[in-house]
């Protein structure tokens, strides 16, 4: 039992951490380009 | 039982550093080839291993474990963007899945042969087989990236050529009688690399599918990606379920976090250095690479 959840917890936090990260860079990269434009205007 | 499980996910790390400065380490490594991989467009699997093995002393299947559990989470990510703009073929990436599944399992299976018949138990002898396989490998890709092989030039691919067994339709590219075998083949290589060697193979497995399976190049990232997804994860379910000292998941984790920040920088950068002969200069970065393994290896 601890061995299955073990195994399933190892491929389920790599998976949830690569699209949070990947959510979280959108949305740093969007808020940096939003003040760029803002800055240029 | 949290505890057990949690105790069961990180094993301890053998190696020269610990703690916060092993982390400082991994998350150092994860962003420099994230950074390359987002700069030369490639995964970058392929440089954790031996860097971690070298550079920091970790054991080499417990650092091709934990970047097979780092691969899931970065193919992850790469799979919603493709998936969205309908970048994958469906047909060619089941069968290429398929034989990815049974290709990391027989792979997890071969380092098991390595560790206990080939090498008798003997891990500093085991230790120096996987280095010669990666010095092999970081040859092929450096010579891969250094010939950069273009777009296909028309007429029927070699899977096209092969006359036995079924074959299907790849409805997106518009290729007909692609031999399904040879496909299952392809994604059964890829998963060998996966399970034994903790790769992901897509600098290899790039230019077959563009050549050799007549896919569209945007189609064929998107599709390897979905295939190294499926490698990865049937390969990190298989050594968690066989044994605790094969995946470390605090490894994964410090390399993941640090690594999607890396491509993104890397993607930038790349947008501003244009030149298809950028990719020539990761081929000197894979030599490199050969190198220091190889230095390992002899010293």
């Amino acid at each position: 039992m601890i061995k299955v959840l073990s195994a399933l917890l190892l491929v389920a936090v790599p998976v949830l951490i690569g699209l949070a990260m990947n959510y979280l860079m959108d949305l740093v990269l969007g808020i940096l380009k939003a003040g760029g434009r803002r800055k240029d205007a | 039982m949290l505890n057990e499980i949690l105790a069961y996910v990180s094993p301890s790390v053998p190696g020269y550093f610990s703690g916060i400065a092993l982390t400082a380490a991994l998350s150092v490594i994860g962003a420099s080839v994230g950074i390359l991989a987002g700069l030369f467009g490639v995964g970058g699997g392929f440089l954790l291993v031996p860097l971690m093995n070298v550079l920091l002393g970790i054991p080499i299947d417990l650092a091709a474990g934990s970047a097979t559990c780092y691969i899931i989470g970065a193919s992850a990510s790469g799979i919603v963007r493709h998936w969205k703009r309908r970048n994958i073929e469906i047909s060619a990436a089941v069968l290429l899945s398929a034989g990815s599944i049974f290709g990391a399992l027989t792979g997890d299976f071969l380092q098991d042969f390595i560790i206990h018949t080939l090498a008798g138990g003997n891990r500093e002898m085991f230790e120096k087989i996987m280095q010669g396989l990666f010095v092999v490998i970081l040859f092929v890709i450096a010579w891969i990236m250094y010939k950069n092989p273009g777009e296909r030039k028309g007429g029927k691919t070699v899977l096209q050529k092969l006359s036995f067994g079924p074959s299907v339709t790849l409805r997106v590219s518009g290729q007909e009688g692609v031999n399904a075998a040879g496909l299952f083949l392809i994604g059964f290589s890829g998963g060998v690399l996966t399970g034994l060697m903790g790769v992901s193979g897509g600098v290899l497995f790039l230019p077959i599918l563009v050549l050799g399976v007549g896919l569209l190049p945007h189609l064929a990232v998107g599709t390897s990606l979905t295939v190294v997804f499926v490698s990865s994860l049937t390969a990190v379910l298989k050594k968690g379920l066989s044994s605790p000292d094969k995946v470390s998941l605090p490894v994964a984790v410090s390399l993941l976090v640090a690594g999607t920040i890396g491509v993104r920088l890397g993607m930038i950068i790349s947008g501003k250095i244009s030149g298809s002969a950028l990719k020539r200069y990761f081929s000197i970065i894979a030599l490199s690479a050969a190198v220091m393994v190889l230095v390992k290896l002899f010293f």
